[in-house]
């Protein structure tokens, strides 16, 4: 969402146009992006969509970016099947952190995310919608379930309040009025409405308790992040969301002591720490969130500092470690998760080789899970397969949508490997909860079973 | 210009209908070659096939309608031959689809692949075996092993030890002009296989003609390349070569070139005590350090120079191996002293203490020609020539090098071209050279801009190709040149032409890729 009030081709695609011209000119086409094997510096492979999807060069970033030079420079004229073939990316980044005019080592972060292909593709994905190009049907009925139910799952509001009614927390629920809170917890769609994934909410608003945080959550009353309608290019819905969401938080900033953000999504956390920051620097018309904004991760490792969380109660199992694309390649969190993982007692930590930022995508973002499912799941089971060659018992990580995608895949294999969210892992060991080490996806006598939400 | 839908129908049938496409969204990504000088021109049409039959059935109906066509591996061609030189070619994506490693064979000690294959992911696939192809890198890990045969280049670059992928093929799979099917080398036995040793038999090296062709005499379907062990033992060394550091104030003339005639020297000792355990060698002039080498690297460098001194110096990057570690050190003592003796400074071991063959080898994966400078360079492609000279033409050839860039300062200034840089990489008897300058062209191609980038790539490359050198692609940007300025030896040019015209007697393969002037 890095944009800037200057031209060079004047066409209708303004969105893209408004980029540091270098997120659409800078392309060389050496190819890295799309397949590459450096085993030194720990690169094996790149583009997702090389292996799974259609294999034209525009399904690829470097096809992507050519196409898009052609569109400025007025050789080609967009049409649906080129919509749709835009649509068959996981905006994973992986291109950005393999691209040599990116590169990490050599340039810094600010040039990375000035070159940010993933950002490149959501503002062509806006221009094409803008241009009354139709989306996939697997987005469509997500956005108008965002429009009419302020998030994605077709869930009416109060299911966002459901995951507390189940079991005590004692976060205030200002669903119904604000009170004064120092941490709110934005506990965002994917967890709080999928059935499988309640424990990850649950969970961190457990840890919360046991390091006696004064906390709170907005339930009914929470408002989606927006990221699905900016990954989708609809980033009209995108502003309407942030200007609401922005509203919200700084009212409770403002007025109610709150000052820190905490979300246990990857997706959530992006959106609110990068892209609502990014789109206030372009857009006059929304305001900055005045709360700090953490991912739960960053927000346990400084209980732990601050001695109010201890890790405790032990596991005998061993664990490899997936890379939400949202807090590695995009917002470069790749150490604190691995941290604090691999300090749980009894946890055996085996890395895959493929890992930080060049790790492989789950396959289930910017929109392919919903768009693609097919080619999803094939991502899926492919990033499942590299988990099970590491011995490990549990895939840990930190993003819903990964643990959906993950959940499926592993279902999908029938696979014996299973897949936990950290947080669950450490909510055991610190004592916030008690019981078996749970798997997202199978049955657990903690939760009631009811029919999954929209996933 | 629409291919006739006959023909694409045609080419359905022997790669699937979605394996081959004439729409616009998928022709005009594979309109661009990499370097920054050919501007864009799409296919036709695009196939994938998956087999050397299916590449066989393409030709055939190539040749049954007199359409032109182009095979490319990943389209990283740096003299404007990954698109089209003409409208109505029908290109063949190679990459996609043919990119299966066939046979790892240790006990014969080759590995065959698919043209499609990447070098990063043979390399890779070998590493698992305690193997490797004799090259660490390679530049561009991501181009395939096809192309890097076609241009005898990729990979290219700091081979001291095995001099380059041309010479590691032991036998070839073609698909002629024609459309038939031939084996090359050992292969060419009905009962033989590839083999480490078997490239020069049973006739003369006809292997060797498709290596460096580039792809207009068949399309090369499967390689067989040499593999050997990957040594157990590897030292990382860079060396600060001493230049001319003076400040050039009043006037003072300045030899830019001092620390590459110094490089050069130290070079030619290291050959002359056979070249002691060195893989791989690769100087970089001050141009490539101050413009591109990044913060990571630059800062460190700079940290062992002089504070407040002028600093023209380069660095000679250099890898070392071997079985023992005994045997390294002995080696290493026997390179230091050569050093020792042309006065460099030695840079510590480790990458913060500005060891830059360490970060090349192990951290970017990426060796010689350092691919991520590219990555400085960035824009819509570089400028770089990549020639290979004997050393005695080489600073001679640089001389004139210079002073062309002296003399057309502003336009090199206007066409976003800042300064010269130089990469060596001694190759036996001479360096593979590139030099040239990056382009940072962050506005829409224009077509003046380009010529003017085209002038000046090529008053370079004729600096080098007046002392005797050669460029390693030849490709339509140098063969154009070449043949029109009479570079070639018209007997040979003449040999050349009429073993195209035996061989492509339509004329539909890889049309304009070598100039033959028709």
């Amino acid at each position: 969402m890095r944009k800037q009030k200057k031209k060079l081709y004047r066409t209708k695609f303004h969105n893209v146009e408004d980029m540091d011209p270098r997120s659409y000119e800078w392309c060389m086409q050496c190819g890295s992006c799309l397949n590459d094997h450096r085993l030194l510096a720990g690169i094996q492979g790149a583009c997702p969509i090389f292996n799974h999807g259609k294999q034209f060069e525009v399904y690829m970033p470097r096809g992507r970016m050519q196409a898009i030079r052609a569109i400025l420079e007025g050789r080609l004229e967009p049409s649906q099947e080129f919509v749709n073939s835009v649509y068959m990316c996981t905006t994973c980044n992986v291109c950005t952190e393999i691209c040599h005019a990116t590169h990490t080592d050599t340039q810094s972060w600010p040039i990375t995310r000035v070159n940010d292909r993933a950002n490149t593709f959501e503002n062509l994905r806006a221009d094409l919608m803008e241009l009354g190009f139709s989306h996939l049907d697997g987005h469509r009925i997500l956005l108008r379930s965002l429009m009419d139910y302020d998030n994605p799952w077709g869930q009416p509001r109060r299911a966002k309040a459901n995951w507390a009614r189940r079991t005590g927390v004692g976060g205030k629920n200002l669903g119904k009025r604000n009170d004064h809170i120092d941490v709110l917890l934005f506990h965002g769609c994917t967890a709080p409405l999928d059935q499988s994934l309640q424990g990850v909410t649950l969970d961190t608003g457990l840890l919360l308790d046991k390091a006696g945080v004064n906390w709170g959550f907005l339930g009914e009353r929470e408002i989606c992040c927006g990221s699905i309608s900016m990954r989708t290019g609809e980033q009209g819905i995108f502003k309407g969301l942030v200007k609401r969401n922005v509203e919200l938080f700084n009212d409770l900033y403002d007025n109610y002591g709150m000052r820190t953000i905490v979300t246990s999504c990857a997706g959530c956390f992006k959106t609110l720490f990068q892209d609502y920051t990014e789109f206030a620097e372009y857009d006059g018309e929304v305001g900055t969130i005045k709360a700090e904004i953490l991912h739960t991760t960053q927000f346990v490792k400084r209980l732990l500092e601050q001695g109010k969380l201890q890790f405790g109660n032990g596991f005998h199992l061993k664990a490899t470690y997936h890379d939400p694309c949202h807090l590695g390649r995009h917002c470069h969190l790749y150490e604190t998760p691995r941290e604090l993982l691999q300090s749980l007692p009894g946890v055996e930590f085996q890395e895959m080789f493929r890992n930080r930022k060049y790790s492989l995508c789950c396959g289930c973002g910017g929109g392919l899970k919903s768009g693609y499912p097919d080619i999803a799941q094939s991502i899926g089971i492919e990033r499942v397969e590299e988990a099970e060659g590491t011995g490990a018992q549990y895939i840990v990580t930190t993003c819903p949508f990964c643990e959906q995608n993950i959940r499926d895949a592993i279902k999908g294999k029938s696979s014996k490997i299973k897949v936990v969210d950290l947080v669950q892992l450490m909510a055991l060991s610190t004592g916030a909860r008690t019981g078996e080490v749970p798997a997202i996806g199978e049955k657990s006598a903690e939760l009631p079973q009811e029919p999954y939400g929209a996933c | 210009m629409a291919l006739d839908k006959q023909i694409l129908e045609r080419l359905a049938g022997v790669v699937g209908k979605d394996y081959c496409s004439d729409a616009d969204f998928i022709v005009q990504p594979y309109a661009k070659s990499l370097d920054s000088v050919s501007g864009r021109r799409a296919p036709a049409a695009v196939v994938i096939p998956q087999s050397t039959e299916e590449v066989s059935g393409i030709v055939k109906i190539a040749n049954e309608f007199k359409v032109p066509i182009l095979p490319r591996g990943s389209g990283a061609d740096l003299t404007m031959g990954a698109k089209p030189t003409k409208d109505g070619v029908i290109l063949l994506d190679l990459n996609k689809r043919m990119n299966k490693i066939v046979n790892i064979d240790i006990d014969h000690g080759v590995a065959t692949v698919e043209a499609g294959v990447q070098w990063g992911q043979l390399i890779t696939a070998l590493l698992a075996q305690g193997y490797y192809t004799g090259q660490l890198g390679p530049a561009n890990s991501a181009t395939t092993i096809g192309g890097g045969i076609a241009n005898a280049s990729v990979g290219g670059g700091g081979e001291t030890m095995f001099a380059g992928p041309g010479r590691l093929v032991t036998s070839l799979e073609v698909v002629l002009p024609t459309g038939e099917i031939i084996h090359t080398g050992s292969a060419a036995n009905k009962n033989g296989k590839p083999w480490f040793g078997g490239r020069f038999l049973g006739g003369p090296d006809l292997t060797g003609m498709f290596i460096g062709d580039p792809g207009v005499l068949g399309i090369k379907t499967k390689v067989s390349l040499q593999i050997f062990p990957m040594p157990q033992f590897w030292k990382c060394k860079t060396y600060l070569v001493p230049g001319d550091n003076r400040k050039g104030l009043e006037g003072e003339k300045i030899d830019l070139l001092k620390d590459i005639r110094v490089a050069v020297e130290i070079c030619k000792d290291w050959e002359k005590i056979g070249n002691p355990g060195i893989h791989s060698i690769a100087y970089f002039n001050f141009g490539c350090f101050n413009s591109m080498a990044g913060a990571e690297y630059y800062e460190p460098w700079t940290r062992v120079l002089e504070p407040g001194e002028i600093n023209q110096n380069g660095a000679l990057a250099m890898i070392m191996c071997a079985a023992s570690q005994e045997a390294l050190d002995a080696n290493l003592k026997m390179v230091d002293e050569v050093c020792e003796k042309h006065g460099c400074k030695v840079f510590g071991d480790a990458i913060e203490e500005g060891n830059y063959a360490e970060w090349l080898l192990w951290k970017t994966g990426n060796w010689s020609y350092a691919h991520w400078f590219w990555g400085g360079a960035a824009g819509p492609g570089a400028a770089f020539n990549i020639m290979d000279v004997q050393w005695d033409g080489l600073v001679d050839g640089l001389e004139a090098d210079f002073k062309v860039y002296e003399d057309r300062l502003i336009d090199y200034q206007d066409s976003n071209m800042p300064l010269p840089a130089i990469i060596l990489s001694p190759v036996g008897g001479g360096v593979k050279l590139v030099s040239g300058c990056p382009t940072r062209d962050e506005i829409p191609e224009l077509p003046q801009a380009e010529k003017m980038r085209f002038d000046l790539r090529m008053e370079d490359a004729r600096c080098i190709l007046d002392q005797g050198g050669m460029p390693i692609w030849t490709g339509p940007l140098y063969s154009q040149f070449m043949v029109e300025k009479g570079y070639y030896e018209e007997s040979y040019f003449k040999f050349f032409k009429s073993i195209k015209d035996t061989l492509d007697p339509n004329g539909i393969l890889s049309p304009g890729k070598f100039h033959f002037n028709d």
